[in-house]
């Protein structure tokens, strides 16, 4: 791969293959590292890619190699329950804060957030890798089976078992 | 309840937003008149919704990719794109270290059987035993003042060595494990101001 092509590679996924892996399981560090480091592992495998699957679909393939590996060392630590509160994550969550929404509502909105965030600690890689290209990629679940190359069935299984694991940590303590 | 069976392969989807507007129909049609369904509906629902929410809020669709994050990812990319150098200062330096001991190599053997001829020449007869600082000078150290010990170079001394000789009732006590330094016992050496531990 020349060093225009990887250019290219990185100005078109960067984005988007960041976003899955924050949302899947790293802090903004964790993420950034995870990314370069499955750019960094396409250009050297980019002579062996055969494109019988999109570049995205084949670069979220190594991403979630890297995001395996990675879980295991870290042992499913991986976001900080804290960071809400103390600024971690104020960009997004300043973003997309509402001015509609009234301070207990809010209040409201950020703990079901924490709780999601826990149901998510819970999950293995694999649910975790069809949650994220299902909720920040907003893939059909037909996208997601041909992305990971597994059954329909098993991407709506998986899905389900993620909405019941959220749905029961968003029902405690209510 | 047969219906609820079928309204039930399709809850997820339902619930999750990835079933087509006429099959939603029947759904809401169902959910509408079965409390049960619902009530499973709208768990799934809230599940499905504070997923979204949190994916706005721990990774909002903005532009990730700094400056900083690029710089960092193309430095690395460059780093291992670099030819491998194969002469670098340090592999200069220890390259020229070797060829310079291998270089002296013959002189030090020719030192070193220069020496070993000069040993074993006949001993030399003491009528009475030379100073303590005498002694270590003959062992080729000299002595520090105050220092109770006699440094020397890692010199193998054999019994053969002309000052065990000289020395009748004298005798090195062994080195130390690097070579460093010799205990020297002799009677003769034990006086008020030192012992005859050298």
């Amino acid at each position: 791969m020349n060093e225009e092509e990887f250019h290219n590679l990185v100005d078109l996924y960067y984005d988007r293959l960041f976003r899955a892996a924050r949302f899947m399981g790293g802090d903004e560090r964790v993420a950034e590292d995870l990314v370069q480091d499955t750019f960094l592992a396409a250009a050297d495998a980019r002579d062996r890619f055969q494109a019988r699957s999109s570049d995205y679909t084949w670069l979220y393939g190594i991403l979630l190699n890297k995001f395996r590996r990675w879980l295991r060392r870290k042992s499913l630590s991986f976001l900080s329950l804290d960071s809400l509160g103390k600024g971690g994550d104020s960009s997004g969550a300043e973003l997309i804060k509402s001015k509609s929404r009234g301070p207990a509502e809010e209040i409201i909105r950020r703990e079901d957030i924490q709780r999601v965030r826990r149901a998510m600690e819970r999950l293995s890689a694999d649910h975790r890798a069809v949650v994220a290209l299902r909720y920040v990629e907003a893939l059909s679940y037909q996208e997601i089976a041909d992305a990971l190359g597994c059954p329909l069935g098993t991407v709506k299984s998986r899905i389900h078992y993620a909405l019941q694991e959220v749905a029961a940590y968003l029902e405690k303590d209510e | 309840m047969r219906q609820c069976e079928h309204i039930r392969h399709i809850l997820l989807e339902a619930a999750d937003g990835a079933l087509p507007g006429e099959e939603m129909s029947v759904v809401e049609e169902h959910l509408a008149g079965c409390a049960q369904c619902r009530s499973e509906y709208l768990r799934l629902k809230r599940a499905s919704e504070a997923l979204r929410e949190t994916v706005l809020v721990i990774a909002p669709p903005t532009s990730h990719l700094t400056t900083r994050r690029r710089e960092r990812l193309y430095g690395r990319m460059a780093r291992r794109r670099a030819p491998i150098r194969l002469i670098t200062w340090r592999r200069f330096v220890a390259a020229a270290a070797i060829a310079a001991i291998i270089a002296s190599a013959p002189f030090i053997i020719s030192d070193l059987r220069q020496y070993r001829r000069s040993s074993a020449l006949p001993p030399i007869a003491v009528e009475s035993p030379p100073p303590a600082s005498h002694v270590a000078v003959m062992l080729g150290v000299g002595v520090r003042p105050g220092r109770r010990s006699v440094e020397f170079a890692p010199v193998d001394f054999g019994s053969s060595h002309p000052l065990e000789a000289a020395l009748p009732t004298g005798r090195l006590i062994g080195a130390d494990t690097a070579g460093i330094s010799v205990p020297v016992s002799h009677p003769f050496y034990e006086s008020e101001e030192s012992s005859h531990w050298w």
